[in-house]
Order: C-alpha cells, then sequence, then structure tokens
C-alpha cells in the first residue's frame, strides 16, 4: 500500500510538475502591441511592439536608458496568423502574445478592407485577450503609431492606453473599446461599432529616436482624434468635438467632462465639470415602431466664470442648469441625427429593441440599419444639476465696472 | 431622561466646540463688510441676554430638559405640541451643519465623492456618540478642545509670525456708522452662532452644579465670541473683505496663504481637522437634543432606540435641504435667521419665560397662603 | 416600530419645511418639489449599495434580535 502511494507520488512529480512546454523568459519576446496595416499587395503587414526588458528596469534606476524602451519587428502575410509566422523569421525569441495590450487598425484598412474578419485569429487564440484596447490609426499609418515612443510613460502601449483612459474621463470625447465589444458590435444586426482614433503630430521617423523623448518637446507625438464610426465592419464617418462628446453621452460612456455655455456674448462664459451622470433609455413600441426615450441626468460643480454672474443666488444657478440641459440636448440629437444621416446604429438601440420585444424585431431586423433607424424616433431629455460652485460664490471681477 | 452627570467644565468645554463649531468655517456677518468682526463682537453681547433668559427659564425648572418643562409650562398637550417643535428645529439644524460639513469636505478634499457616502460615514459616528450618551460626547469633548485650541493657538501664532496681517485691510472702521452693524448683528451673528446654545437646555440637567449654568454660559459665549471675532479680523486682515465675502470657507484660504521658512506651507490640514472637530459637535449635540426631546414628547423609555432612526432622518435631511449649495447658503443667510432662529431662540423662550413667572409667582403665592 | 413611525413623521415634516424654505427664497412649486428630490436621482452603484444599507440596516438587526428571543424562549 506505501508503495504504492509512493510511487504514484513519483510519477505525479515527474509527470505533472507543468515542463511539457516550458518557456524560458530568455526565450521569449514581450509584445505589448500591435499594428494591422494593409501594404500595397493586398496583404497584411503586422508591426510588432516588442518590450526591451532590460531597458524599462535600468531606465527606472536612474541615468535613463540609452535604448529605446520598445523595439519594433514587422511582417506581412495573407493572414495574421501567416503574419504572426513570417515575424518569427526575424526575431531571435518566440513571440509572446499575453501581454498584449493595445491593438492598433491602420485607416486604410478599416476603410477599405473592412474589420469584419480580421478578429477571428485573436479571439481563438488562448494566449491574446480579448480585452486587449483597440484603437484606429488616423492620417498616418498603423504601425508609426507603435513605432513613436511616448513621453511619461515608459512604455509607448500603456501611455496610449492612459491617454485614451484620461481623454475618456477628462475630455468625454474619446470611448476605450476592447476586441470583445468590437466583436459584440459587428455581430449583432441591431449595433455597430465606434473606435476612438489616434493620431501623429510631427515627424514619425524621429519619432521613433530616444532623443524625441529626451527633450521636453516630443518631436511626434501621439494624440486621441476622433471616434470612427463603423457600418458594415467599414469605416464610414469620423465624429469629433460636440458630435463625438453628444455620441460618448448617448452611449452612457461619459464619466467626466466639462460643459461649457455661452452667456450672454461671452463664448464658453461658463464652465461645469459633470461629476457623475445617469443615462436611462427606455423602448416603446407605438403601432410597430419603436421610440427610444432617453433620459440623462447629470451633476456638478462650476469651475469657471468669465461672466460677472453672482453664483451665491440660485436662481442664476437654475438658469445655469436650464440652459446647460438644452444645449446638452442638441448635442445628443444632432449626435442621433448623425448617426441616422450614416445609416448605422453605433448607439445599440436595434439590440435593445431586440431584448425588449424580440417578436418585433424579427419582422424590422433585416432592414434596421438602413430603414428602420433612420426613422426612428428619438426623445430625448437632459436634467443638469449644479452641487457645488468650487471655493468661492462670485468671481473677483464681479465688482468691475 | 438618562442618568449621567457632567461637570461644569465638560459643560463648558462642549459650548465653546459647539459654538465655534460651523462659525469658524464659515463666512458671517459679511454684509457688515470690514467691521464683520465687530458685529460678532456685538452679536455675542445681544447673546447674553439670550444666556439670562434661559438660565432664567431654567431656574423655574430645575432639573428637567427643556421637553419636560414645556409640558409643565404649557399644559401637557400644547406643551408637548411644541415640544415636538423643538426636536423639529434640532433635527433641522443638525442636517444643516451635516450638510456644510459634507460640502466642505467635497469642495476641498474629496471633489469625486458622493455627499451622500461622506454625510452618511460622518453620521454613524454621530449616532455611536449618540448612543452612547451625554456623558461621552462631554468626554470627547474635554479630550479634542485640547486639539482644537492648539491648533487655533498655533494658527494665530503662525498668522501673526510670517506677518500676513494687514490691519489696513480692517479700515475703515465703522464705514457707514454704527447703524448697519448692529442690524447685522441682531439679523445674523445672534442667533449663528451664539443663540443656538438654547439647545443646551436639553443638557443642563446633566449638570453636577446646577448653579453654575449662568457662569459657564456666559464664559462660553464670551470666549467663543472672542475666538470668532479674532478669527474674522485675521480673515479680513490677511486676504481683504471681498475675498472673505466671496468664499464659502475664508480661513481655508487664509490658512493656504501661511508660508514660513519654506516648510510651514500647504497646512490645509489645520483647516480638516478644526472642521471635523467642530462640526462633530455641533452634530452630535443637535442630534442628542433631538432624540432625548423626541423621546420625552413621545415618551419612549429607551432615548437610545431612537438615535439610529433620527440619524438617519437628519442624513437624508441633509441631502434633501436643498439642490445646491447656493441654495443651501441663501436659505441660511436670508431665511433661516429671521423665520426660524428668531422665534425658536428669542421669541418663544421669552414667551415661555413670561408665562412661567406668573406660574410659579402664583403657586408660590397659594403655597404661602396655606 | 413606534420609532420608525416617529422618525418618518419628523422627516416628512422637515421635507415639508424645506420645501417652504425653497418657496420663499423665490422659487416655483414645483422646481422646489423638483430640487428636494433631484439629489437622489444621480447616484452611483456604490452610493445605491451604501444608501440602502444604511436604511435597511435596523431591520435586519432588529430582525435577528427577534429570532435570537424566540430561540432562547424556545
Amino acid at each position: 500500500m506505501n508503495r504504492t502511494i509512493f510511487f504514484l507520488i513519483v510519477i505525479g512529480t515527474i509527470l505533472l510538475s507543468g515542463c511539457w512546454n516550458k518557456r524560458e523568459l530568455t526565450d521569449i519576446a514581450v509584445v505589448s502591441a500591435l499594428a494591422i496595416d494593409k501594404n500595397e499587395e493586398g496583404k497584411y503587414v503586422g508591426t510588432f511592439q516588442v518590450i526591451n526588458a532590460g531597458n524599462i528596469a535600468s531606465g527606472e534606476q536612474g541615468g535613463g536608458g540609452e535604448n529605446a524602451p520598445i523595439r519594433v519587428f514587422s511582417a506581412t502575410g495573407e493572414s495574421l496568423i501567416q503574419m504572426s509566422r513570417n515575424a518569427a523569421a526575424k526575431m531571435p525569441r518566440q513571440l509572446f502574445y499575453e501581454h498584449v495590450k493595445l491593438l492598433v487598425i491602420s485607416e486604410e484598412l478599416a476603410k477599405n478592407e473592412g474589420i469584419n474578419t480580421i478578429f477571428d485569429s485573436l479571439d481563438r487564440s488562448p494566449n491574446f485577450r480579448i480585452t486587449t484596447r483597440v484603437v484606429l490609426a488616423r492620417d498616418t499609418e498603423a504601425a508609426n503609431v507603435v513605432k513613436v515612443l511616448t513621453a511619461i510613460e515608459k512604455l509607448p502601449s500603456e501611455g496610449i492606453i492612459k491617454t485614451l483612459k484620461s481623454a475618456e474621463t477628462m475630455q468625454g470625447e474619446t470611448v476605450t473599446v476592447d476586441i470583445h465589444a468590437i466583436m459584440n458590435a459587428l455581430r449583432s444586426p441591431g449595433k455597430e461599432p465606434v473606435i476612438s482614433a489616434f493620431t501623429l503630430k510631427g515627424d514619425e521617423k524621429s519619432g521613433e529616436r530616444i532623443q524625441s523623448i529626451q527633450s521636453t518637446t516630443l518631436d511626434a507625438n501621439l494624440q486621441a482624434k476622433g471616434i470612427g464610426v463603423f457600418k458594415e465592419g467599414k469605416l464610414i464617418d469620423w465624429l469629433e468635438d460636440d458630435a463625438a462628446s453628444g455620441t460618448v453621452w448617448a452611449l452612457n460612456k461619459i464619466q467626466r467632462t466639462v460643459m461649457t455655455l455661452d452667456w450672454e456674448n461671452e463664448i464658453d462664459a461658463v464652465a461645469l465639470e459633470v461629476i457623475r451622470q445617469n443615462t436611462g433609455v427606455t423602448i416603446e413600441m407605438i403601432s410597430g415602431k419603436p421610440k427610444i426615450s432617453i433620459e440623462i441626468r447629470a451633476e456638478g460643480d462650476i469651475r469657471e466664470v468669465k461672466n460677472q454672474l453672482d453664483l451665491s443666488h440660485p436662481n442664476i444657478l437654475m438658469n445655469i442648469e436650464k440652459k446647460l440641459g438644452k444645449k446638452l440636448k442638441t448635442e445628443i440629437e444632432d449626435a442621433i441625427l448623425r448617426a441616422q444621416e450614416n445609416k448605422s446604429d453605433i448607439f445599440g438601440f436595434g439590440e435593445m429593441v431586440y431584448q425588449d420585444y424580440p417578436e418585433e424585431w424579427k419582422k424590422i431586423k433585416a432592414d434596421w440599419q438602413d430603414v428602420h433607424f433612420p426613422e426612428l424616433k428619438v426623445d430625448v431629455k437632459t436634467d443638469i444639476f449644479v452641487r457645488q460652485t468650487g471655493l468661492r460664490n462670485k468671481p473677483y471681477f464681479s465688482d468691475f465696472e | 431622561m438618562e442618568k449621567a452627570k457632567i461637570s461644569s467644565y465638560q459643560l463648558f468645554v462642549l459650548m465653546v466646540l459647539f459654538q465655534l463649531g460651523s462659525a469658524l468655517l464659515v463666512p458671517i456677518g459679511m454684509e457688515a463688510k470690514q467691521d464683520a468682526w465687530l458685529a460678532i463682537l456685538m452679536g455675542m453681547t445681544a447673546a447674553f441676554i439670550l444666556m439670562y433668559i434661559y438660565d432664567g427659564l431654567y431656574r423655574y425648572n430645575e432639573g428637567k430638559p427643556l421637553t419636560e418643562f414645556l409640558k409643565d409650562i404649557l399644559g401637557n398637550f400644547l406643551g408637548r405640541f411644541v415640544a415636538f417643535l423643538y426636536v423639529l428645529y434640532f433635527v433641522y439644524l443638525a442636517a444643516r451643519v451635516l450638510r456644510d460639513l459634507g460640502v466642505a469636505l467635497l469642495t476641498f478634499a474629496y471633489p469625486f465623492t458622493p455627499l451622500f457616502v461622506v454625510n452618511g460615514i460622518f453620521i454613524l459616528v454621530v449616532i455611536y456618540t449618540v448612543y452612547k450618551g451625554v456623558e461621552v460626547i462631554a468626554r470627547t469633548g474635554e479630550l479634542l478642545v485640547v486639539l482644537e485650541f492648539l491648533l487655533a493657538v498655533t494658527f494665530i501664532i503662525l498668522i501673526v509670525v510670517s506677518g500676513l496681517i494687514q490691519v489696513s485691510n480692517l479700515k475703515p472702521v465703522l464705514e457707514e456708522g454704527v447703524l448697519p452693524v448692529i442690524k447685522v448683528a441682531l439679523k445674523e451673528t445672534v442667533y449663528f452662532p451664539f443663540g443656538e446654545v438654547i439647545v443646551f437646555l436639553m443638557i443642563f440637567p446633566y449638570l453636577k452644579q446646577p448653579e453654575k449654568i449662568k457662569k459657564v454660559g456666559i464664559g462660553s459665549i464670551a470666549l467663543s465670541g472672542i475666538f470668532l471675532s479674532l478669527f474674522m479680523a485675521i480673515n479680513i486682515s490677511v486676504i481683504g473683505i471681498n475675498l472673505t465675502a466671496r468664499s464659502h470657507y475664508p480661513l481655508l484660504t487664509v490658512i493656504q496663504s501661511i508660508e514660513l521658512t519654506g516648510f510651514l506651507e500647504r497646512l490645509d490640514i489645520y483647516f480638516l481637522v478644526l472642521l471635523v472637530i467642530g462640526m462633530f459637535f455641533k452634530i452630535s449635540v443637535f442630534a442628542y437634543a433631538a432624540v432625548t426631546g423626541a423621546a420625552s414628547v413621545f415618551s419612549i423609555k429607551k432615548p437610545s432606540r431612537l438615535a439610529y432612526p433620527i440619524g438617519m432622518v437628519i442624513l437624508l435631511l441633509s441631502i434633501v435641504i436643498a439642490s445646491n449649495y447656493s441654495e443651501h447658503i441663501s436659505e441660511g443667510v436670508n431665511i433661516v435667521p429671521l423665520y426660524i432662529h428668531l422665534p425658536f431662540q428669542v421669541i418663544m423662550p421669552l414667551f415661555l419665560l413670561v408665562i412661567a413667572s406668573f406660574k410659579y409667582k402664583k403657586k408660590s403665592k397659594t403655597a404661602d397662603e396655606k | 416600530m413606534d420609532v420608525l413611525g416617529i422618525s418618518v413623521l419628523i422627516l416628512l415634516l422637515l421635507i415639508g419645511l424645506s420645501l417652504v424654505l425653497d418657496l420663499m427664497v423665490g422659487l416655483h412649486f414645483r422646481t422646489s418639489v423638483i430640487h428636494v428630490f433631484n439629489p437622489f436621482l444621480v447616484m452611483e452603484v456604490p452610493e445605491l449599495i451604501i444608501f440602502f444599507f444604511l436604511m435597511i440596516a435596523p431591520f435586519v438587526y432588529w430582525f435577528i434580535k427577534k429570532i435570537r428571543k424566540s430561540r432562547g424562549q424556545g
């Protein structure tokens, strides 16, 4: 009896210790970002941003690394798998995809070919995470986005994701989407994806050099710019400024943002920081046609006043609340109108109809995007509440003549 | 009424902390402009008279809290009704102070935390203290007053040493004569914070030496009045009347402007500690008075049972009270003193005093005749 | 649950008072009603959880106490 247990233990330690397909740290190249372009021959061009591990650590301790924190390789192929195989030929180490944080898709590819089919290998692979963030490269090749070095954040992929996040929370004109959300939207007949874009300002060649981040101003800088709208997997429109923020509001993705209001000839005279918001979308069926009502409630603090407004007076605050609400309402309505003109239901209203009225949905599903969505009646209701006014009530120039 | 005893020193400390509470932090008497500090002093003097009234009222009903002796003076039904009004008054004021505290914390320390959460966490502490009774409040006061005074004194020293005080900012004194200042004193500063000591009519019965009430009351009003006036004078002389009047928390701005010897700067924590200590006692005393008051009005044997529900009422009310801070403040400055403080702090006690004096004179007379 | 009744009474009366004060500041009746309830319209999920926890906690406590008592007797 004892002997059997002993043997089992011995065999177990040999067989179950998990070294079947071992990969030592010195054998792998950690990919942090992946960019996908399309070249003239119609082949995919993959650009792999590989972490230069030794340089990151030494940079932390002092002196700053002499070499760039990343290395970039590129490879072509008919498919993503092909591409990754071809990349192996250029790389001394095995590519390690577990830590890919960012996927960049070029504008060209998104516009001409569409993104309908490119995610399958990423979805299928056990190494790739479907929470990988996706951005578009606008007015530049996707490869350039992963090549450029960023300041403050050592890893450019980390830098881009953090920029995206801070832009989303502070500015409210971008959305962070991952592969999972995009696949879901592509799959569903009642929803179309939106993807935020990054663009490159400055000289892309010098942005690749370490000197770029050694100066106070960067030679090349990445910047979040606009939201790409898709229809049937193809990029068809860019949303910017008010259209973008209206869309983000309607998507219920706003976290914090600043709203401005014109007041008596003064442009942007009042700035309100929205601290939290609540968006509710309800659907009604009126004689077989869906009707959407969006109800948005937001509260925030006043952060700037350029006019001689006496904020200690509740009536003035109420006035500001009302005007801001009206402004937000038109902003959102414009964004919805734009989406209806694009015939692309980026808000997922169709999906909501499916969830609430599955019977009716069957009838309108086929031509939802082209016929029913553009005719959809959307009712927007907004309520803005001002809560505090910062440390002061009146502005310091309140008694200027 | 619970069986508890507090010493006259504890009562004194509690009254001082109570009055300094929120008044130290928010601008008061701003309509008097640079004479706000004078308005506070005048308010203090007027509050002495109020204290005499409260003391006189208590003399007639020694050993009984306000809500109990109202029943004796006005009869069972009417007495209970008025006592209930006082309970409402205390709950309302507690909610106002809680809102002040929450908004202050939100504006300068936790801008993205919901008001409800900040207030909720704070009221839990208050509920616990109230549940434990008046002795615990008094002892906590005894402990924390040391910190409060240490902070106040070091603050004054720092301000003086850093040379920020420009006395010229206080000039011209009495720009438009003494009348407007008196008006502000009678309209505003006498009620807030001094007149609010009427809530201590609920606590006087616990005092070990009841004969000292007048002394303790007057002394505490004088001390806190002088402190408030001094702080207001410092505020105005450091940052000027314009900024003081525009600020929600002038003291914070003053503290932030201290820069001494290269490392004594960014002392915002001073404000935070003063804020939390002061507000804690103010809310606790109001909540305690409301809880014991409600218990006596509705004849509930164990007042501590009411601590949690009334605490929740205060919490909900602190949120409901106003949609935004400006509304809260404009109600607090324009309406509450005249329509709420005046009747509860002056008219009703005076009225009660008159009735009590008649009633007890008659009683003692009939007793004599017998 | 007399305690609960008293608290609700106080709450309702004081909400009425804050309504009156809103009117006195110069707001319309409708807006003052809205002003009473709008702070609760924009709440985050953790905030809501804390809200319900605070409101329900005494009932849970009371219930547990009751069960314990009946067990102690039985």
